[in-house]
């Protein structure tokens, strides 16, 4: 802020009045018939902006940052956006991704049927630890209510994770996101945008292709153009489902 | 701290109510807004409340940033500040009354404001520095932990009255010298 104000020199104590206003000593009447005069008065509001500057500079020079609990986030997200579009704050939550495991059995059954659809090796037994790499694995995402996606993913034997849009497409002025989730993970990891196309090709690179292996589950959600700003989801969840070998 | 650009760019992304920008406006400042309200309040309990109060006021009042004329941090710490003396003066109706009043000049394009923001910190340490140091240990006291004249005559043991003239000739003697 700059000091716009003039009345300083010629008038220290109007320009005290406007520091005790800022640093709310004035109270009662003195404080109603400042406020009164804040009004019908532009240099007066000059003078008080200009002290809150200084006094915040000060701040910032000496208060010691002290990051807040992380559940006051979530409960802050919650009270402004309500319980249902607080949806980052579900990523963080490890009954979340538990759901996850009931979606991947829930569409065991649209699996085989995709199975069964697709020229593809007959499924053989589920290995008991890890999965072979090349092993086809895919998915058909669970919608979550309202998003309308119908969204088929198949791992192939080379690595790259092909996309099938069956229905739904991006919201207005919005993109989407293909995210890889395994349990115990912290924090998803990017796959790529899903574009508008019926078909999205994604190749992760070796280190990424590598994860697939323990068994993982693929989400996509809702994000500004270009994608998460923050590497991390930032929209709704739009639909889910679990990777499982063919 | 991230760079002022970004914050300002973040905070004109909240006006047009964007969730994600609002998520990282939050990851990028309320450490520092946290440590305001706890400097004021001195209770961890009583300051998370407050800091909620503060971002809920943010999101509400992004669109009118630009109006004010501050920096982001002067903006985002003035509204903590502020959020802060009135839970400790509960009784009192809102000191940000003068966020309804609109600004005289239309906020600088160029920075120029910014850039002698950058500069305010210094300036006024130097200046408190110049002055008595009960004395500047007195406008500290009463900006950054939210000190009521009452409460200062109390600790220096003098009438209100004389609190009152002593804190104010304080401040006449700090804007003279940030005025130098």
């Amino acid at each position: 802020m700059t000091d716009r104000t003039e009345i300083t020199p010629e008038r220290p104590e109007e320009d005290a009045l406007a520091a005790e206003y800022a640093l709310g000593l004035l109270e009662g009447a003195a404080r109603r018939s400042f406020e009164a005069r804040l009004a019908a008065e532009p240099g007066l509001v000059a003078a008080v902006r200009a002290w809150e500057a200084r006094f915040a500079a000060l701040a910032e020079a000496e208060v010691e940052e002290l990051a807040p609990p992380p559940r006051l986030k979530a409960a802050l997200e919650a009270d402004l956006f309500g319980p249902e579009q607080a949806l980052p704050s579900l990523w963080d939550r490890v009954a979340f991704w538990r759901g996850l495991a009931f979606a991947a059995t829930a569409v065991a059954g649209v699996a085989v049927f995709f199975a069964i659809a697709t020229p593809a090796p007959p499924p053989g037994p589920a290995p008991a630890e890890g999965i072979p790499p090349g092993t086809i694995l895919m998915s058909h995402l669970v919608p979550v209510e309202g998003s309308g996606l119908g969204l088929a993913v198949t791992r192939e034997p080379d690595g790259t994770l092909q996309v099938r849009r069956v229905a739904g497409g991006p919201n207005a002025g919005r993109t989407q996101e293909v995210w890889l989730v395994r349990e115990g993970d912290p924090a998803p990891i990017s796959l790529g945008l899903l574009s508008d196309a019926p078909l999205t090709t994604l190749r992760p690179g070796p280190e990424i292709a590598a994860l697939f292996e323990a068994g993982a589950s693929v989400a996509i959600s809702d994000e500004p153009p270009g994608g998460s700003p923050t590497g991390a989801p930032t929209g709704a969840i739009l639909a889910a489902g679990a990777l499982v070998p063919l | 701290m991230h760079e002022r650009t970004d914050i300002e760019a973040l905070i004109a992304r909240v006006a047009l109510r964007d969730r994600a920008a609002f998520g990282a406006l939050y990851d990028a400042t309320s450490a520092k807004l946290f440590g305001v309200c706890l400097r004021v309040l001195k209770d961890r309990e009583v300051a998370e409340e407050v800091l909620q109060e503060t971002y809920v006021k943010i999101w509400n009042r992004a669109n009118r940033y630009r109006v004010t004329g501050h920096s982001p941090m002067t903006w985002l710490i003035t509204l903590a500040r502020n959020t802060a003396i009135d839970r400790l003066r509960a009784a009192l109706p809102e000191t940000d009354a003068i966020d309804d009043i609109p600004a005289i000049a239309a906020p600088d394009p160029d920075g120029e404001a910014r850039a002698i923001a950058a500069d305010e910190a210094r300036r006024i340490r130097d200046c408190l520095a110049e002055l008595e140091v009960d004395r500047a240990a007195a406008v500290r006291a009463v900006y950054l932990e939210g000190r009521s004249y009452a409460e200062m005559a109390e600790r220096y043991s003098v009438p209100l009255n004389t609190m009152k003239t002593w804190l104010r000739r304080s401040l006449i003697s700090l804007r003279e010298c940030l005025s130098r």
